[in-house]
């Protein structure tokens, strides 16, 4: 059998190779065009006096002075060439001695606050797109094949682990003596300090991707199903759930007095009776909602995907100030400061990397502090 | 992508997959890979009135090629030579087209089933959060997500790291391209033209396993399976009475038995008509040389080889495969030697 031409063939078949260059034309633009994404990141600033630990770029994390405009470090750093950590979905954590992380590359890692320096670092196998819990030197989190961890905060030595359903995407929250997840396979699970389960909820239809709140004996979040439920905190049992919303809700609920508060991905911010799940009213902000509101002053201040940033009324939800364009992408939660404003960094990843703005939710004008 | 096409591509190409996709994969108990192997099989039965049109269509343009060179050799004009080409191409009812057609249709399905895939596994909080704004409001779908993302030991959302698939994409789109290859277009009769067949016989196949290196192994398995029904079509409508694999796989390529040989006089002569489509008679031109040697032994009876007593001279065809020329008389009847 030939297995080759000869010599160099004259093209005279046209539609044949008519088709193959259609094929290579179209099949280089589609994947020209729709590369596979790559991770962005979308952790949450943390402020520490003057210091503000942030990702401005995906896989990066910096710790920022303030007052000197300058970074103090970045992680990875030029001692850690090779290190990968693709994105940071997590929000890093402080004890008095460092400050812990948790990567899209499936690792924990613990860095010197003041150095940046790597203390341990300990491999999950899957990433994490949740943040970790530290309670009691213990640090706790979930990683997308659905595994929650126990490391000593010391040494990153694991102390158990268990199986949460097939992913687990939210913060585990201490609820007494009990840590609480939530599962992408729709149920919330509760482990004591041993790692023993001691309940397993199945009040929701869908994947829960947010991290529950925690208020009294109770435990609210929302889900894909497209409803914010709550149960009881020692046994699992729905106390409510609220009627479907538009989408589905991936923040945290917000509860303050007798409100929760909520915003959806289609684009509306709801709130609700935190006794009984109704609805007290729902307004809409044009664009999906990500990030966990917050409550300073009298505003509630809510930011939307597109990078708007609004301030609400809580009692009716109406528009206290002109929305706020952040001009990029916003995932990351709001942070209130202990000033009485708030942060809203922008995502990684975005055209000239995240910058972080504050906002004076009194006033509705907002300051640039970290600019790409 | 302006904004105005790519609203019509989501809204009536890339959405509706997303949906139909995730309704199988629930049916199929949350297995994303089975879906794309249900998917693909529909995607097939619905473009197949269009497959078939153009199995059909290659293998005209592919018998018509002698009278094609006949007329290159006879007609020095190029206007005159390309209108004579279209007439005979109007005349045997075939289209150059009619190649193409069916191609350029599932190139948007690979690109739309290319985004669907790296849509609907959401392996990247992003992308789970885009496919919020695309799923139909339906409790049975928007309870199917997240799906996991593995089929065997592939994951689907990813390109394959095993290089398993890169190989067996190209393996079967070679062995499709053979397929619908006919004798003619390989005949040592034609030099060029079997050389740039044999050009584009590896090139597709290394292309297409190339691109397999770089995209979602769901999108991959799509192309196996099209690729491994397509091969069955084409042997099943053209290949299966009297034509083994054998025949076209290593007597087709080498030049092939003393009859494809023989074919090289018949060059420049009219193809016969294919007597029956779903047997190609490959060594047909030899039938008749073999028949007209009969016919001149037996006289006006003519018994073929199958029919009637057998004759201690009648050395019957070269092939068992062969279809006669001419209809014989029937079994039983005729005269004596």
């Amino acid at each position: 059998m030939r297995l080759w031409p000869l010599r160099r063939p004259k093209i005279t078949h046209a539609p044949r190779l008519l088709a193959l260059i259609l094929a290579v034309a179209l099949l280089g633009t589609a994947a020209a065009c729709y590369a596979l994404p790559s991770p962005q990141g979308w952790a949450d600033p943390v402020v520490d006096g003057s210091t503000i630990f942030y990702s401005p770029t995906a896989g990066k994390l910096v710790a920022y002075d303030r007052t000197a405009q300058k970074v103090i470090w970045d992680f990875p750093g030029s001692q850690d060439k090779n290190l990968k950590l693709e994105a940071i979905y997590s929000t890093p954590i402080l004890d008095s001695q460092a400050l812990y992380l948790a990567a899209y590359d499936g690792s924990v890692y613990a860095l010197d606050r003041t150095s940046g320096q790597r203390k341990w670092e300990t491999k999950t196998g899957s990433p994490i797109i949740g943040g970790v819990l530290l309670k009691d030197g213990i640090i706790y989190g979930g990683n997308s094949d659905g595994r929650v961890f126990a490391l000593q905060s010391s040494d990153g030595r694991k102390m158990w682990e268990q199986q949460a359903g097939r992913r687990v995407w939210s913060t585990p929250v201490g609820a007494g003596s009990l840590i609480v997840v939530t599962s992408m396979d729709s149920d919330v699970y509760a482990f004591n300090m041993q790692g023993g389960l001691v309940w397993k909820s199945t009040v929701a239809s869908a994947a829960i991707a947010s991290s529950p709140g925690v208020v009294a004996d109770r435990l609210t979040f929302g889900g894909f199903d497209k409803r914010f439920h709550s149960i009881e905190e020692g046994t699992g049992a729905q106390v409510w759930s609220t009627a479907p919303a538009g989408n589905w809700f991936w923040t945290q609920g917000l509860i303050s007095g007798d409100s929760l508060y909520a915003g959806n991905l289609d684009g509306h911010v709801y709130a609700y009776d935190a006794s009984n799940g109704s609805l007290k009213w729902q307004s809409d902000l044009g664009s999906p909602i990500r990030s966990a509101p917050v409550l300073v002053g009298s505003a509630l201040v809510v930011a939307t995907r597109s990078g708007a940033i609004h301030g609400l009324d809580p009692v009716s939800g109406k528009e206290k100030w002109p929305a706020i364009e952040a001009g990029a992408t916003i995932f990351a939660n709001l942070v209130p400061s202990q000033t009485s404003t708030v942060y809203a960094v922008t995502q990684p990843g975005t055209k000239n990397g995240a910058h972080l703005l504050e906002i004076n939710p009194t006033t509705g004008s907002s300051t640039t502090v970290i600019a790409p | 992508m302006p904004p105005q096409l790519g609203f019509i591509f989501d809204t009536f190409l890339i959405n509706p997959m997303v949906n139909v996709t995730i309704v199988l994969a629930r049916v199929l108990l949350g297995n994303y890979g089975l879906a794309i192997i249900v998917f693909t099989l529909i995607m097939r039965g619905l473009t197949l009135p269009l497959t078939l049109r153009q199995v059909h269509s290659q293998r005209k343009m592919s018998q018509l090629q002698p009278q094609l060179n006949e007329i290159s050799k006879r007609v020095k004009d190029p206007k005159k030579r390309s209108a004579e080409t279209m007439k005979l191409y109007k005349e045997a009812g075939a289209s150059p087209a009619g190649c193409l057609l069916p191609m350029l249709i599932q190139f948007p399905i690979w690109i739309a089933l290319y985004q669907v895939i790296r849509i609907v596994l959401g392996s990247t909080p992003e992308t789970l959060m885009d496919l919020s704004s695309r799923l139909y409001p339906w409790s049975f779908i928007q309870q199917a997500v997240p799906l996991g993302n593995h089929f065997l030991f592939w994951d689907m959302g990813k390109p394959d790291t095993f290089y398993v698939l890169p190989v067996l994409v190209a393996g079967s789109m070679w062995v499709q391209q053979k397929l619908t290859m006919t004798q003619a277009s390989m005949s040592t009769a034609n030099q060029n033209q079997a050389q740039t067949n044999q050009t584009l016989l590896w090139m597709m196949p290394l292309m297409f396993g190339w691109f397999t290196l770089t995209v979602p192994s769901g999108l991959a398995i799509y192309w196996l399976l099209t690729n491994a029904v397509g091969i069955i079509m084409n042997y099943y409508v053209f290949g299966w009475k009297g034509t083994s694999l054998m025949t076209i796989f290593v007597k087709n390529a080498a030049g092939g038995s003393k009859s494809q040989r023989g074919r090289a006089g018949n060059a420049g002569r009219p193809a016969r008509p294919e007597r029956d489509q779903s047997s190609p008679s490959l060594d047909a031109p030899a039938a008749s040389r073999a028949d007209r040697s009969r016919a001149g032994k037996r006289g006006a009876n003519g018994r073929n080889g199958r029919g009637g007593s057998k004759r201690k001279d009648d050395r019957g065809s070269a092939d068992p495969g062969i279809e006669p020329a001419r209809p014989g008389p029937q079994p039983g009847g005729g005269g004596s030697p």
